[in-house]
């Protein structure tokens, strides 16, 4: 049965791998070998935790202790105490933010109570690259389902009850996708997997395919079963080299057993997938551009119709879904569409996963029911705002999606209350803004990427949004007239409308939601030339105040040498600083370095 | 490794990897977890306490019981202690293995001077308990 | 060198002459000759579209398409700061801005001598060690502006010692 009494999770993920889980698991070798107890232990590998704040994290099964931040130099200790004597090292445990208690287990955790996980349902449970643990946890079981006990209309009609709608973005129905799928007839049929994850701020796609990427394959091998394919392309982002290459593991292991390929488990249905690596461009998120970037194109959109169900990737039918969808389509043939309609709302069944992290405690990746709300996604699973700050927007669905206010915060999330409030789900990246944040520079931020990001093709978008962008920019520098508020409006509601994709239709959604949510921050900014958030370099000046000291910290600091001795004097002689306003640069280095119990640098 | 060639073959697989993850799928449930302390403190590893938790676990996985936690307790008595239990005028956890064993919301079972014989039989018991809970 | 170049066209003909088929196959070719000379100047280009059999424009159109794809050869230090939004928000745009003070150079530029090149970069997704980057592909999370210093005298210190 077991191999050894003990198993040793370490979280293998981008997030823990940057903080140093490599390390962590070489020192626990060492550690293990050196008191003679390396036999006791098989380590892992594993996906994403999903607490990526307190990465790198060890688990240690059979009792279940999470460890979090673990580092090299603690690995003598764990072996020392927890695995020689069963003690747990308590500075080790998570300790509850709010009520002080230490964690032993990840359920004790706010970070994971209101959790569910079905996409991510054996992220961080199996070794992704040992197919051999996907199989001991049922894998391939739904396809063995669906291509013994299933027609193909079958499968259709389980996903179509199901409710499952688009993790990409726009929420569309699944199983009615499929359904074109089939009934558009060819003897050459494509499934596609979008993962092309390319808005900032978004991990969970990336996550999926670290940390369980046979759910993919096998759902992958489903929908072409379901519509008659037999070549399946995952388009992956180069920027992911990790997941590219467990995913290639994955498949060369799916092959080896006969998942894929040839005669699928003697059913006589073929099927093959290869990875098509993407080079860095975000409207290759849209579909028809992604099919157009690997046929080797621009990937420039393409009209529609024809949608690609009816003529895709090489003229040929092809059914293109995101990753995480994918991810829940195994799970729904083995456990019925009833028991995923049972999640969630009933026009948004299941759930969803986010990437949360901006001005948040609990940084990480969760999986919720949809229907959960803002202020528990935030205050409850998010830990709420780091430095007391104050919480002052979220913004869901990234380039895409809006920025939103505390007025909706007790809003349950899902894909129509999203777009309802003036954002969108997107593929699920949330950032948390707060009272440090300029809204206007943050929807400027967000043009500024649409406008490097927008292809070019159809005019709205290519001109529109660098409008727009000019406008914000003039308005971040004080410049901006009123006039300046209606035109953006104007524009922004004309791009939506008038563009060829996806990318143009939601581009002008940081700025309209932020108009509509934070007016007073942009007529703060047009009206009186004050940044209220103190975050635009022109509208802010840095002031030496009387309380000074004359301690000189921070003319050591300053990069252009612009801070002087030529204030008040003070009784022992010395005179009070001033910064020169001509050759400052507003790099705000001196603040840190005035003595906090001084303060005396202020931002006006 | 051949190729899968029906369902049956898959589902062989997953019987045969199941061992493998197991332990990951059932320790979240701490509810139902019957757990076989193996108390392995300074002198009870001198008396070869960890050769007898070896031995209780591969007892534990030839038995396959998948609810059957093993684990290893620091010793309870800390032998400076006069007041410490006393076998034949030694320390218990010194003169022989101690073992304790955690029913789910049941107090310890303790067993001393446990010998690849006893450890046998411990695992044994805990097997017909189980398997009476599930008739 | 002369020879060295050849070499190095060999291998991409030979990963060229292996695909199973050249349709669609653009760039899947410009990863590979990025992979082997670090950036694609205008005779790999046109080597590429020699070997394909499609128009040089059409191999320039593609590549200055993508980000992931430069034409310019890099420094031999890489910073890349990342500029997701999570990074952004907790402060990476004044940790690029002090790698250009520092660095003397602007963002996604390479520095005259070569020894520099600084970009920014999109999302590498991990915002929990926000903000990152990474210098010749090793990561430094949850940086501030006072690390900078250090990290720059670091990568002098280690080119030295090789």
């Amino acid at each position: 049965m077991h191999k050894t009494r003990l198993q040793i999770l370490i979280c293998g993920g981008t997030g823990c791998i940057s903080s140093g889980c490599l390390e962590v698991e070489d020192a626990l070798v060492a550690a293990m070998e050196k008191h003679g107890i390396r036999n006791e232990a098989t380590i892992l590998k594993v996906g994403c935790f999903g607490f990526c704040e307190q990465g790198p994290i060890v688990k240690i099964y059979p009792d279940n202790t999470f460890y979090v931040q673990v580092q090299a130099q603690d690995c003598e200790e764990l072996v020392t105490e927890h695995l020689l004597k069963g003690k747990h090292v308590d500075r080790l445990l998570f300790k509850s933010p709010l009520t002080g208690e230490l964690c032993h287990h990840h359920m004790d955790m706010a970070f994971y109570k209101t959790q569910l996980r079905i996409a991510l349902y054996h992220c961080g449970v199996v070794d992704p690259e040992n197919i051999e643990d996907y199989f001991g946890v049922g894998g391939y079981e739904a396809l063995a389902i669906c291509l013994t006990e299933h027609s193909p209309e079958k499968i259709i009609e389980i996903i179509k009850e199901s409710g499952l709608r688009g993790r990409g973005g726009a929420g569309f129905p699944t199983g009615l996708k499929w359904e074109f799928g089939l009934k558009n007839a060819s003897d050459k049929k494509y499934i596609i997997c979008n993962a092309d994850e390319g808005d900032p701020g978004a991990f969970m796609d990336r996550s999926i395919m670290e940390g369980d990427p046979h759910a993919v394959l096998e759902a992958m091998a489903i929908a072409a079963r379901a519509i008659g394919a037999d070549e399946g392309v995952v388009y992956i982002r180069a920027e992911y080299p990790l997941a590219v290459n467990r995913l290639n593991v994955a498949i060369n292991q799916a092959r080896k057993y006969g998942m894929l390929g040839e005669n699928i488990m003697g059913s006589g249905f073929n099927f093959d997938v290869h990875v098509h690596l993407g080079a860095g461009a975000f409207v290759c998120g849209e579909e028809t551009a992604l099919i157009n970037s690997l046929e080797g194109l621009r990937g420039e959109p393409r009209l529609r119709p024809p949608f690609p169900a009816q003529k895709g990737f090489w003229g040929q039918p092809t059914v293109n879904c995101n990753v995480e969808t994918y991810a829940c389509v195994p799970l729904i043939i083995t456990k019925g569409p009833d028991w995923f309609k049972s999640v969630g709302t009933p026009k948004s069944p299941g759930t969803k996963v986010f990437a949360l992290a901006g001005k948040i405690n609990n940084v990480g990746l969760i999986e919720v029911p949809m229907g959960t709300t803002l202020r528990e996604v935030i205050f409850e699973i998010g830990g709420g705002i780091p430095n007391g700050k104050k919480f002052k927007a979220i913004q869901t669905g990234g380039p895409s999606g809006g920025c939103i206010s505390e007025k909706d915060l007790d809003v349950g999330v899902d894909f129509d209350t999203l777009t309802a409030i003036g954002s969108m789900m997107g593929s699920g990246g949330m950032i948390v803004m707060d009272e440090d944040d300029c809204m206007v520079n943050i929807a400027k931020f967000y043009l500024e990427f649409t406008v490097e990001e927008s292809c070019g093709k159809c005019t709205p978008c290519r001109i529109g949004n660098t409008r727009m962008y000019e406008i914000l920019e003039r308005i971040t520098k004080g410049l901006g007239k009123p006039e300046d508020l209606v035109e953006l409006r104007e524009l922004g509601q004309t791009i939506k409308d008038a563009s060829l994709c996806g990318l143009g239709n939601t581009a002008p959604n940081p700025v309209l939601s932020t108009l509509n949510n934070f007016m007073h921050e942009y007529e703060a900014h047009v009206l009186h030339g004050k940044c209220p958030a103190g975050a635009c370099k022109d509208l802010v000046n840095f002031v030496i105040t009387e309380k000074c000291i004359a301690c000189g910290l921070c003319v050591k600091v300053c990069p252009v040498s612009c801070i002087h001795p030529t204030g008040t004097e003070m009784p022992n002689g010395k005179k009070k600083f001033v910064i020169d306003q001509e050759e400052c640069i507003k790099c705000g280095a001196c603040i840190p370095k005035c003595p906090p119990k001084i303060g005396a640098i202020i931002k006006e | 490794m051949a190729k899968v060639n029906s369902r049956e073959e898959l589902k062989a697989l997953r019987e045969k990897y199941r061992d493998n993850v197991i332990m990951r799928l059932v320790s979240d449930n701490a509810a139902s977890r019957v757990e076989i302390l193996c108390v392995v403190g300074k002198c009870g590893t001198e008396a070869g306490a960890r050769d007898i938790m070896k031995v209780i676990f591969d007892e534990v996985n030839a038995a396959r019981l998948e609810k059957v936690s093993v684990l290893v307790a620091d010793c309870s008595y800390g032998c400076d202690n006069a007041d410490a239990p006393k076998i034949d005028g030694n320390f218990a956890c010194g003169s022989d293995k101690v073992v304790d064993v955690v029913f789910p919301g049941e107090a310890p079972v303790r067993h001393m001077k446990v010998d690849a014989a006893k450890a046998k039989e411990i695992v044994r018991g805990i097997a017909a308990r189980l398997e009476g809970q599930h008739a | 060198m002369e020879k060295n170049e050849k070499a190095l066209y060999a291998e991409l003909d030979a990963y060229i002459d292996a695909m199973p088929t050249k349709q669609g196959a653009l760039i899947s070719v410009l990863h590979k000759a990025q992979d082997i000379f670090g950036y694609l100047p205008k005779e790999v280009q046109t080597h590429v579209a020699d070997k394909l059999d499609v128009p040089a424009s059409k191999v320039y159109g593609v590549l200055t398409f993508y980000s992931f794809f430069t034409m310019t050869q890099k420094g031999k230090n890489r910073v890349n700061v990342c500029m997701g939004t999570a990074c952004f928000v907790r402060g990476a745009d004044k940790i690029l801005e002090r790698f250009e003070r520092d660095l003397n150079m602007k963002a996604n530029t390479t520095s005259e001598d070569k020894l520099w090149s600084l970009d920014a970069l999109r999302c590498i997704g991990a915002c929990g060690l926000a903000p990152i980057i990474t210098v010749n592909g090793k990561s430094h999370g949850r940086l501030v502006e006072d690390d900078v210093p250090g990290i720059i005298a670091s990568c002098l210190e280690e080119k030295e010692g090789a």
